[in-house]
């Protein structure tokens, strides 16, 4: 294999493309990567995760900080944890599930909106009122039994 | 982020508490045994152990009996939830205040459970309680005889009972949310320096107190958290160390080595040579620790050892250095803590008056200078809570930031003692500022240490200060019987009458007993206001009297009206007020301590057999013309057979009685009946 190999085109735009992510990092400024499929976004997206950990990882968990790193799928969320290793500075997770980890602990603030939420009125009136149950959010239909101490919201 | 307020039930002496928190420095005050190392000691369980675990004897007295109370419910079979509302629990609450700008609020993330955007505090609760489902545990099979029971009850405490966390809203108390006790690390590191320093021992083989510290910032600097500048400086104490590691592998283990006696002289047939080999292993950790001492420097080379310094620079530097690591500690811990409560208990030890002050000054500063000059400006959320024993600390600090620890008997069972705290910021606060002012002034400059007595005296000037040990010794000699007044913690407060009734409300506040001393100065209404005898005056010109009265309800009394007062008339809360009455039955009255002393003394000051009126004359002249420090003097220390002035006695005594820790007090019941003394040629004078 030859020592030197000149970066083909498609390289150069690669690392110019990382480069300036890293700058946007660091600058702290917004950016948008644009990209084709199979162009590599989740490289890209991995690289400037490490990125961040390694320039201020220590940092961040110092602060009870996280990146949030909002993926549209399950297996995306794992795949991305897999190749940092799970590290304590980032909470990469679904929407559903981000927004979900923010407002479960609100739950005297869940249990006075959750009647406002169409067909939920009438779901709550049939098992005698939302009480002091727990509202919850899982796969599956939305739900509320009887004698169980939790409601449960749709998954999906 | 701070905390602004802890409270304590149920705590050892910290039954019920409120104790309210400064941005910065809060001053604990008060005397001995009121409760303020159990506050300490508490907060170092939380900090120290993960799951703190609290014995019976930590229960404040009062509430002990509760368990009975609740065993007896479950004897009767009562329902659950009432057994375990009978059931003591120590609980902390602490309320924290935070920003609404967001920087520092990462560590609240899990205690903040309300939605309100107004809402800028939150409440973190640790309890110490049953564990859920665990009452049959804890009263099956149990002795039914009281002694017998708490002793079992005793023992099933630390098995059943458990510490747990959760936060609370602070404006819906039903609105609670658990989390795991382990957490709290992230919300609250406490640091303490404790009264017990061992600084005094002077022998060689004391530990370096000081050189231990030393280990303990290595350790921080070479953490991950550590900042860069000081890792380094790590690492190269490391590479000096292994340096040195090195030098011994090679030159001292080669020349161990020749120490050891070759086997072979064992003459072991077949024993093969073992071939020994040493290694000496050196850490840095253990070559602070114990091989480090600090010194000073001395001349021609010679370091004087840290015991060799006095104890007060020792004293200081030890709070200097153990600061610095608490500083460190916080700045290298991961998560960093929202708020780190640093307890000083009595930084005064071995310190002079001066360096008390400084260090009670400067200590906000300290915390400032560190952020800067090892944190790039990155502000240390520390909260300082000082104990302290020290006037000159008390006086020092501002009123607002005083904490006022008083023992009080409970009111329902007087045998058992419980902490109140008084807060001198929210408790003054109906005071006009400038009074507040006058107050802290006043304290500062006379160094007075109105905050640790037993008893207090506020007098007029010179005079009483002079004469008033010689008074108590009288009336201590005179009854040998009732609680001696020397023995007690007494205050002496040169007030004067124009300035004693802004001392009023502070008074009440300490809840402390004490006698007010001040003088008659009647004035003539009729004649502009001069002051004249008191026989010729109709009112008098004393503030402080006419203060007292005023707050009764009764304006402006007159001379005749005043001088009807009983004793009863003159004890409000727990503050009696004495002006000059007649020594004898009907006889003239003074008008300044120096008159009225004369007026008790007729033998010494040739006032026997003249009317009244004349011996009026007399002593108001005398007095008038005596120049006020000789005559104290001479009374106090050469010519001491005299006796005290009755306005005075009778309110020595008053003071003398009474126990301590009465609750807040209506606390006059009958006095002790004080016969007046009939002056022999009474009759004669009046008639004359």
């Amino acid at each position: 294999m030859p020592e030197a190999r000149a970066a083909n085109p498609a390289e150069e735009a690669a690392q110019r493309a990382l480069d300036s992510v890293y700058t946007c990092i660091r600058e702290r400024t917004s950016f948008r990567l644009e990209a084709g499929a199979g162009a590599g976004k989740t490289y890209s997206l991995v690289k400037a995760l490490r990125f961040i950990i390694k320039e201020q990882g220590v940092k961040l968990q110092r602060q009870h900080q996280q990146v949030a790193c909002i993926t549209y799928t399950n297996v995306a969320t794992d795949e991305i944890l897999s190749r940092i290793d799970s590290h304590p500075a980032v909470l990469a997770s679904t929407i559903h599930a981000f927004c979900w980890s923010l407002i479960k602990g609100f739950q005297p603030f869940l249990r006075l909106k959750l009647p406002e939420i169409s067909g939920w009125s009438e779901r709550l009136e049939e098992v005698g009122g939302i009480g002091q149950r727990r509202v919850d959010y899982d796969l599956g239909h939305p739900r509320a039994k009887p004698n169980d101490p939790k409601v449960f919201l749709a998954g999906c | 982020m701070y905390i602004s307020k802890i409270a304590i039930n149920n705590f050892r002496l910290l039954e019920a508490v409120v104790l309210g928190l400064e941005e910065q420095t809060t001053v604990i005050v008060g005397r001995n045994n009121s409760g303020k190392t159990s506050l300490t000691e508490l907060f170092r369980r939380l900090q120290e152990e993960a799951s703190p675990r609290f014995k019976l004897e930590d229960f404040s007295l009062g509430v002990v009996d509760q368990f009975w109370t609740a065993f007896e419910l479950q004897r009767n079979g009562a329902e659950e939830t009432q057994i375990r509302k009978a059931l003591p629990e120590i609980k902390i609450e602490l309320t924290i205040e935070y920003g609404n700008s967001g920087a520092d609020i990462g560590p609240l993330s899990d205690f903040v459970i309300d939605l309100n955007l107004e809402c800028t505090s939150t409440k973190v609760n640790i309890l110490y309680a049953l564990e859920e489902g665990k009452i049959p545990a804890l009263f099956d099979d149990i002795e039914q005889e009281k002694p017998a029971f708490f002793k079992a009850i005793k023992e099933r405490i630390p098995m059943l009972f458990k510490t747990t966390l959760e936060a609370e809203d602070p404006n819906d108390p039903t609105n609670r949310k658990k989390l795991e006790l382990s957490i709290l690390r992230a919300l609250l590191q406490c640091g303490f320096i404790s009264a017990h320093r061992t600084l005094d021992a002077t022998t060689r083989t004391e530990k370096a107190i000081l050189g231990k510290i030393l280990e303990t910032l290595f350790t921080a600097a070479t953490s991950e958290t550590a900042n860069p500048d000081e890792r380094d400086k790590a690492e190269e104490l490391t590479k000096a160390v292994s340096d040195i590691q090195n030098d011994i592998d090679v030159n001292f283990n080669e020349q161990l080595l020749k120490l050891i006696p070759a086997f072979n002289l064992f003459g072991y047939p077949g024993l093969s040579d073992p071939k020994l080999h040493t290694e000496t292993n050196l850490k840095v950790e253990q070559l602070l620790s114990n091989h480090t001492t600090v010194g000073y420097e001395g001349i021609n080379g010679v370091n004087l050892p840290e015991s060799y310094n006095g104890l007060g620079p020792r004293n200081l530097i030890f709070i200097l250095l153990k600061l610095l690591e608490f500083f460190r500690s916080f700045t290298t811990s991961q998560p960093a803590a929202g708020v780190h409560l640093v307890f000083i208990e009595e930084p005064e030890a071995h310190l002079h008056p001066q360096m008390q002050n400084v260090f009670i000054r400067k200590l906000g500063e300290i915390a400032k200078f560190f952020s800067d000059q090892y944190n790039g400006g990155v502000s240390w959320p520390a909260q300082f809570v000082v104990t302290t024993h020290s006037s000159h600390i008390a006086n020092e600090a501002s009123f607002d930031s005083m904490r006022y620890f008083l023992v009080q008997q409970r009111t329902e069972s007087p045998e058992l003692l419980t902490t109140k705290i008084k807060d001198l910021r929210s408790g003054l606060s109906d005071e006009p500022s400038e009074n507040r002012d006058f107050l802290h002034k006043y304290m500062t400059l006379t160094r007075c240490d109105l905050l640790f007595a037993d008893r207090g005296v506020l007098i007029e000037g010179t005079t009483e200060r002079l004469l008033l040990p010689k008074m108590i010794e009288k009336l201590d000699v005179g009854r040998p019987d009732i609680a001696k007044l020397s023995c007690q913690y007494l205050t002496i407060m040169e007030v004067g009458g124009a300035y004693a009734h802004i001392f009023f409300n502070l008074l009440d506040f300490l809840n402390l007993r004490t006698l007010i001393i001040t003088d008659l100065d009647t004035v003539d209404r009729g004649n502009d206001g001069k002051k004249c005898k008191v026989s010729d005056g109709t009112h008098s010109s004393n503030s402080c009297i006419n203060r007292w009265y005023a707050g009764n309800g009764e304006e402006n009394p007159t001379k005749d009206e005043l001088l009807e007062k009983r004793e009863v008339d003159k004890v409000t809360k727990n503050r009696r007020l004495a002006f000059q009455i007649p020594h004898y039955e009907g006889d003239a009255c003074g008008r300044s301590l120096e008159a009225a002393f004369i007026l008790a003394n007729p033998d010494i000051f040739d006032l026997a057999g003249i009317t009244a009126p004349a011996r009026e004359d007399q002593a108001w002249t005398a007095a008038n013309k005596i120049d006020k420090t000789d005559f104290a003097l001479e009374f106090a220390i050469n010519k001491t057979n005299w006796s005290t002035p009755r306005y005075i006695e009778e309110g020595l005594r008053w003071l003398a009685e009474n126990p301590d820790n009465s609750p807040a007090s209506e606390a006059n019941e009958e006095q002790e009946a004080t016969a007046t003394p009939v002056l022999a040629e009474n009759q004669e004078g009046d008639n004359a």
